[in-house]
């Protein structure tokens, strides 16, 4: 879509190459995180080779890497995609007990560790698939019910199936150590080495989700996912995959554990982990990578400062009466993590990285483009720069001229015109009222159709209906396709793209990642691809940025496109979602009271546009309530009053139809005095 | 008259120095010249584990302070799950202790074996499962056990219920853990020896168990139980029994006393009852043993009264004392031979070292009448060197010596 | 057969408690849309302090109460303590997301545990009961009063709680906050007294469900928490919806446990109730009793 100009030349006409425009990319993909995850694991290492001995550190540092790789793994399941999981520890468990097994038994004739990681990386994904394909249609409150119903369930089998875990009591024993290649890890100073290396590529996963459009994915999924869905994101998808990667993290770790230490027992993997693994994130930071190693420093080491010194830090050592007994701090433990949960969500919710965060940037006067910024706003940091006002766009960037085109004057008959969306018998009923009753209209080629009505007709339960978000009883088809309702995405892939009454922007996403959300590329957008082929993924991202980058400078937000959305104003966020729309590619629009909100001149500047795509082909269905705006927008107009159908017809006459004016003005029955 | 003089002056300052140099010489050998002994206790006192005792630190501190500078006792909470507690053990290495006791689940002990064998360093350990005995799987020349095995004590128990009730129809009840999982198995074989005993009913619970209706209703006919449980179980099923008008002797095991002591089991749930505890220091017969409980109660409360743990963890301090003053070092390697070697009568047992390492050698089988009060039933005696090798095979963590005892399990 | 009614019974007495546990619940959810993690502890709670109030010097050292009055005044020491849990872990919170919220209520339930375990000590102890040792006979089977006691008290429990949301104008108001909070603001209902109440009486609940089940064994630190689960299973199968719902989601747990549990595979019989949880979250998410399918909220 972008017009070439004439390239500048030289005096001797040789043509001088345009400076380049800095290309424009998720925020994601600024910064050095592989340089830091490097100096992490290179000073790590370095730290444990000179700075560390004894053996009492040398287990609470090994200690410490265990979970962090576990909580990373949980941090992917829910503080990316949200999805409120206390399944974690149990993972561990079938991971570990799975690996012990295959180890022991020397399944299929071999019984190295590797091939035990692998037999639990297996068992571990299935259950994780099955049970994440099974719960699909929970809440996130049933969800994370499920997941405790699911450790419990894990717990007892692995108590009481003593062939499959080989314990006597309940503890097995003489589980051989890791080895890789004839390489024995089998003290703790190998051992570090071994789960350094797991958190390293763990960390590196992270940082290539964080890098694809997985991570976008995931979150849109977690914050609206029917929006989402509406959008085209593949939502129970992408739950999935990050559930499964999650989990089978967890798996490794608890292979990797049970191994390490040579026993394990079902209550290793109980309650308490669980909850653990919560605190740890949470305290930690649930918004970023860094947060789990955080947080699982935080629970790992400071109760052992409290009760006496760790890690060359002379500890605390006073013991308090209490009840009756005599405590060291440390046995206010329990007490002291959950309080600081509590104390964590109410005041700093976005844990110790994000308060990290926050120093960071007020001291560098720049807010982190991840922050949320209740925060930064409640202590009146930011914005210290108000986001600009969109610039009205440029001839180059718009496209097909914009003119202005008198609607009255279609160029062909509106006959001859194929419908390119037909919905017939429409009907959705909430318990006894029925919002939407027997609609059956068309959209055809190249129009906009305006869609209007009074407050409460049943217009947005329309538009919700052809896109799945409510169920609903009739037919659509598109293009001669039917589409089945009820399901939302549908119509998404046959080209249908709707925006919303309030505008559905996602505010962890920086303007451009929320754009990128409806792209028609779908191409190595899975996780498979952004571990294993990069450089493909890298191509079709440009591309997809580009193309992003162009429909944020059509609406005039091309210089916000990586500011995080919730900087927007409310004008803003509304061209926002028209960027969205347009970077679709639509062939059909839907159109939720677009000019809701705002001014005369955005307004002016809205019709502007939906004209300009009109020109590129693109056909509308424009509910709104502004009549002059549907007026020169629209040749045709539909009435909808209370569900019915009630009007449709050239734009002109509708207006003047009594039926519409007693739907509008109400029916006078003379009782004016 | 002159040499008389002399020779008693001479006598006389001959006495001085011998006293000297004996009181010199003993206080030498007061640990490894003059230096106290340096014992670490791995237990926790407080969380949520049963566990989670006063007994082991009360019994250990109150030890400690009778011996004064002949000892140096520190303790490190170590947590139940056995990953949290090998690093309570690390830390407690890197103190370089003479000696570690620890350890009140046995679950811990087993898991860590290897490494407390690996250390060298003398470990008493307070549980006692079967696998820790010293060519045991997880046992080794280091470790002591100051309780007797816990399969002898399971055994001991079938053998009341078979000869001394004279039972012949038994209920069989065990915890889904190894308390549960080694006594029966240890009581089975009592059991599938005698002939015209048989087993009514053999059924398993949970630890956390309130509901054990199943279990009793099965259990109709039997004329003893014998169980193998933890305190909350006890107390739901002692109970279970009598309603459903099961009433017959009802064999348990250490924890019967934790359950009747909470008040759970009162009346002829509790008159049926038997349990086992190694020693029961409050309602002994001995001077000494009074004496004890009256300076106990005076320092820490008599709530919760001084127990069998308490007592053990006493006497194995003073036994550690005893043992370094005799080998007038606090090497590993001495003090080892010392503790193997040593005659000691403390409060709670006479603790001699078999070539199991198995320290006490008795065990008293508990009653109560229907007001919850304990008394000694009868004392059982385990011979030196006697397993009854139930425990299953597990690849040994040491390399096993050849032994006369202990055949090869077949569970 | 006299094993079958035992079962029963025992199977009955275990959903009563699963469903006191779930009605608790619901009343929380009803009222602050929070679903209270905590409330496993607070049955156990409950249960200690029944012994606390009736042993020993009581309360303060007043003295030790007898039974009943000690069951009556720790349920309105429960109320108070739900009160203030109210006051400190949801109320700084409102309008957070769920999440939030949630988690907050899962860091109470540690720091209730750990409180617990530091006051009473982790030594087992007992809550004793009028009925203790008396067995009512039924088709062969001996059943102990104690959980007779269970089932009757849950049921007039479950009744007067369905009185007081369909009947009575705080249960009106209720029902109000449920279906749309900020609505019944505007309508006049206050709403944060009434988040107060339902805490009040969702610990109550569990003060009553503590001292109800403590006799039966022996209390310690687990004591609520495995019962909130079944809570928390015989809710998901009830829809959270209704009470009437979650009482026979309640009933079906404790059966499926203890009848089926105890003929089919015994040893792995706790862990039924959640296998029948999972299938129905995953094939009827919006619960057993509810109407209507579901949109993923």
């Amino acid at each position: 879509m972008t017009v070439e100009t004439t390239p500048p030349t030289t005096s001797t006409g040789t043509p001088v190459a345009a400076p380049p425009r800095p290309s424009v990319r998720p925020p994601a993909m600024r910064g050095q995180p592989y340089v830091w995850l490097g100096l992490f694991v290179v000073g790590v290492g370095l730290y444990r080779q000179f700075g560390v001995t004894g053996l009492g550190d040398q287990d609470l540092i090994n200690t410490w890497l265990y979970y962090c790789v576990i909580v990373v793994g949980f941090y992917l399941v829910f503080g990316v995609s949200g999805q409120f999981a206390f399944s974690q520890g149990a993972f561990a468990a079938v991971g570990g007990y799975t690996s012990a097994w295959a180890t022991r038994i020397g399944l299929m004739g071999i019984d190295s560790f590797w091939w035990g990681l692998v037999v639990a990386i297996v068992i571990t994904g299935l259950l994780a698939v099955t049970f994440s394909l099974l719960m699909r249609r929970a809440s996130h409150f049933y969800f994370a019910i499920a997941t405790l119903g699911l450790s419990e369930i894990i717990l007892v089998v692995l108590r009481r199936w003593t062939e499959f875990t080989d314990s006597s009591g309940d503890t097995t024993v003489g589980i051989r150590d890791p080895s890789f290649f004839g390489f024995t890890f089998n003290t703790p100073y190998r051992e570090f080495w071994l789960w350094l290396g797991a958190l390293g590529i763990v960390l590196l996963v992270t940082i290539f989700v964080a890098r694809s459009p997985l991570q976008r994915e995931a979150i849109a999924g977690r914050d609206q996912d029917v929006v989402a869905s509406t959008l085209g994101v593949p939502t129970l998808r992408v739950r999935v995959v990050m559930f499964v990667l999650g989990s089978v993290i967890a798996g490794i770790a608890g292979a990797i554990f049970v191994h390490a230490k040579g026993f394990a027992t079902p209550d290793q993997f109980g309650i308490d982990l669980g909850l653990g693994i919560f605190v740890m994130l949470i305290l930690g930071g649930i918004d970023s990578r860094w947060g789990p190693i955080v947080g699982a420093a935080f629970y790992v080491f400071v109760p052992q400062w409290l009760q006496g010194g760790v890690l060359g830090i002379p500890g605390i050592e006073f013991t308090v009466d209490a009840f009756g007994q005599q405590h060291r701090l440390g046995d206010f433990r329990d007490i002291f993590f959950g309080s600081l949960l509590v104390i964590t969500m109410i005041a700093f919710p976005v844990g110790l990285v994000g308060v990290g965060r926050l120093l960071k940037s007020v001291s560098l006067d720049r807010v982190h483009p991840a922050n949320r910024t209740w925060l930064s706003d409640l202590f009146g940091i930011t914005p210290r720069k108000h986001a600009p006002e969109p610039a009205p766009p440029s001839p180059s960037d718009v496209g097909a001229q914009v003119g202005d085109t008198d609607p009255g004057s279609a160029p062909t008959l509106e006959a001859e015109r194929p419908a390119v969306l037909v919905a017939e018998g429409i009907g959705v009923a909430f318990g006894g009222v029925r919002a939407v009753d027997g609609v059956s209209l068309s959209v055809l080629e190249h129009e906009i159709l305006g869609l209007v009505g009074p407050n409460g007709s049943g217009k947005t339960t329309f538009l919700n209906a052809l896109t799945g978000v409510v169920p609903a009883t009739g037919s659509v088809q598109v293009r001669g396709r039917p589409v089945g309702l009820g399901a939302p995405g549908r119509v998404r892939r046959l080209g249908v793209v709707r925006t919303y009454q309030a505008p559905q922007t996602y505010e962890h996403l920086s303007c451009l990642e929320d754009v990128l959300l409806s792209t028609p590329d779908r191409d190595r957008t899975g996780l498979a691809s952004a571990c294993l082929v990069r450089p493909a993924v890298n191509r079709h991202e440009r591309a997809r940025w580009d193309a992003a980058e162009h429909a944020l400078r059509r609406v005039g937000l091309g210089d916000l496109a990586e500011e995080p959305t919730s900087r927007l104003s409310y004008g803003q966020r509304r061209l926002l979602e028209l960027a969205r729309a347009i970077h679709a590619e639509p062939g059909i629009l839907l159109l939720d009271e677009p000019s809701a909100g705002l001014d005369a001149s955005e307004t002016e500047q809205l019709a502007g546009h939906l004209r300009a795509l009109q020109g590129e082909g693109v056909s509308m269905l424009l509910v709104d309530h502004k009549l002059d705006f549907i007026t020169g927008l629209c040749t045709r107009v539909a009435v909808l009053e209370l569900g019915q159908l009630v009007a449709v017809g050239p734009a002109a006459s509708v207006f003047e139809d009594q039926r519409v004016v007693d739907a509008y003005l109400g029916v006078d029955d003379g009782d004016l005095d | 008259m002159r040499l008389k003089r002399s020779v008693s002056a001479l006598l006389a300052v001959g006495v001085v120095a011998g006293a000297t140099a004996v009181t010199a010489g003993s206080a030498a050998a007061g640990g490894g010249g003059g230096t106290p002994v340096k014992i670490i206790l791995l237990a926790e006192t407080t969380g949520e584990s049963t566990a989670a005792v006063p007994y082991y630190d009360n019994g250990t501190k109150m030890a400690a302070e009778e011996l004064g500078s002949q000892v140096e006792l520190t303790r490190i909470p170590a947590p139940l799950t056995p990953a949290a507690a090998e690093t309570a053990l690390s830390q407690a290495l890197d103190e370089k202790p003479d000696v570690i006791i620890g350890f009140p689940a046995s679950s811990q002990t087993i898991a860590l074996s290897q490494r407390i064998v690996d250390s060298g360093v003398p470990f008493f350990s307070l549980s006692s499962g079967e696998q820790l005995v010293k060519d045991g799987p997880n046992g080794g020349a280091n470790i002591f056990l100051i309780r007797p095995v816990d399969t002898n004590v399971a055994t001991k128990e079938a053998e009341y219920v078979v000869n001394d009730l004279k039972a012949k129809k038994i209920g069989l009840l065990c915890v889904d853990n190894a308390t549960g999982v080694n006594g029966c198995a240890a009581a089975k074989k009592v059991i599938d020896k005698k002939k015209g005993v048989e087993i009514v009913a053999e059924r398993t619970n949970s630890t956390t168990a309130t509901d054990l209706t199943e279990q009793a209703t099965a259990m109709e006919g039997a004329d003893a139980i014998l169980d193998f449980n933890f305190p909350n179980p006890i107390g739901v099923f002692a109970n279970q029994l009598i309603d459903n008008g099961i009433d017959v002797p009802h064999v348990d095991g250490a924890s019967a006393g934790i359950a009747v002591n909470s008040g759970a089991v009162t009346g002829d749930a509790a008159v049926n009852l038997r349990g086992v505890d190694d020693c029961v220091p409050t309602v002994s017969k001995s001077s000494k043993v009074k004496k004890w409980v009256a300076d106990y109660e005076s320092e820490f409360g008599s709530t919760p009264a001084p127990n069998y743990s308490t007592a053990q963890s006493y006497d194995t301090v003073k036994l550690i004392a005893a043992a370094a003053k005799k080998a007038k070092s606090t090497a590993p390697a001495k003090l080892i031979k010392a503790i193997a070697a040593i005659d000691y009568k403390g409060i709670c047992a006479d603790y001699k070292a078999d070539d199991l390492n198995v320290l006490q050698h008795t065990a008293d089988l508990t009653r109560w009448n229907a007001d919850a009060q304990i008394k000694v039933a009868k004392v059982f005696t385990f011979a030196p060197n006697e397993l009854p090798g139930v425990v299953p095979e597990t690849p040994p963590t040491t390399t096993p010596t050849t032994t006369a005892v202990a055949p090869p399990p077949s569970s | 057969m006299s094993t079958f009614v035992a079962l029963l019974a025992s199977g009955l007495a275990a959903g009563a408690i699963a469903a006191l546990a779930a009605v608790g619940f619901l009343i929380t959810y009803k009222a602050t849309g929070v679903v209270n993690f905590a409330q496993g502890d607070l049955i156990t709670l409950g249960a200690y302090i029944g012994i606390w109030v009736t042993q020993k010097e009581g309360m303060f050292g007043i003295g030790a109460l007898d039974l009943v009055p000690g069951y009556v005044v720790t349920v309105l020491i429960m109320f108070l303590i739900g009160m203030v849990l109210e006051r400190l872990a949801y109320a700084p919170l409102r309008g957070r997301s769920i999440h939030v919220i949630v988690i907050t209520t899962l860091g109470a339930a540690l720091v209730l545990r750990a409180f617990i375990g530091l006051w009473q000590g982790t030594t087992p102890k007992y809550l004793d009961s009028p009925l203790k040792g008396e067995v009512l006979t039924i088709a062969g089977a001996n059943i102990a009063y104690q959980r007779v006691l269970i089932i009757v008290a849950t049921a007039i429990i479950v009744i007067a709680t369905m009185v007081l949301f369909a009947r009575t104008q705080f249960g009106r108001q209720l029902r109000a906050t449920a279906v749309d909070r900020d609505t019944a603001k505007l309508c006049g209902v206050p709403v944060n007294m009434l988040s107060m109440l339902a805490f009040g009486l969702s610990s109550a609940l569990a003060g009553v469900a503590g001292v109800l089940l403590a006799p039966l064994g022996v209390v310690d630190l687990t004591l609520g928490f495995n019962f909130m689960l079944l809570g928390f299973a015989a809710a998901v199968l009830g829809g959270f919806g209704s009470i009437g719902g979650v009482v026979v989601g309640g009933l079906a747990i404790g059966l499926v446990q203890y009848v089926f549990g105890g003929y089919v595979l015994r040893d792995f019989n706790s862990m039924y109730p959640f296998i029948l949880m999972l299938a129905v979250i995953a094939l009827r998410p919006q619960g057993l009793f509810t109407r209507g399918s579901v949109q993923r909220l």
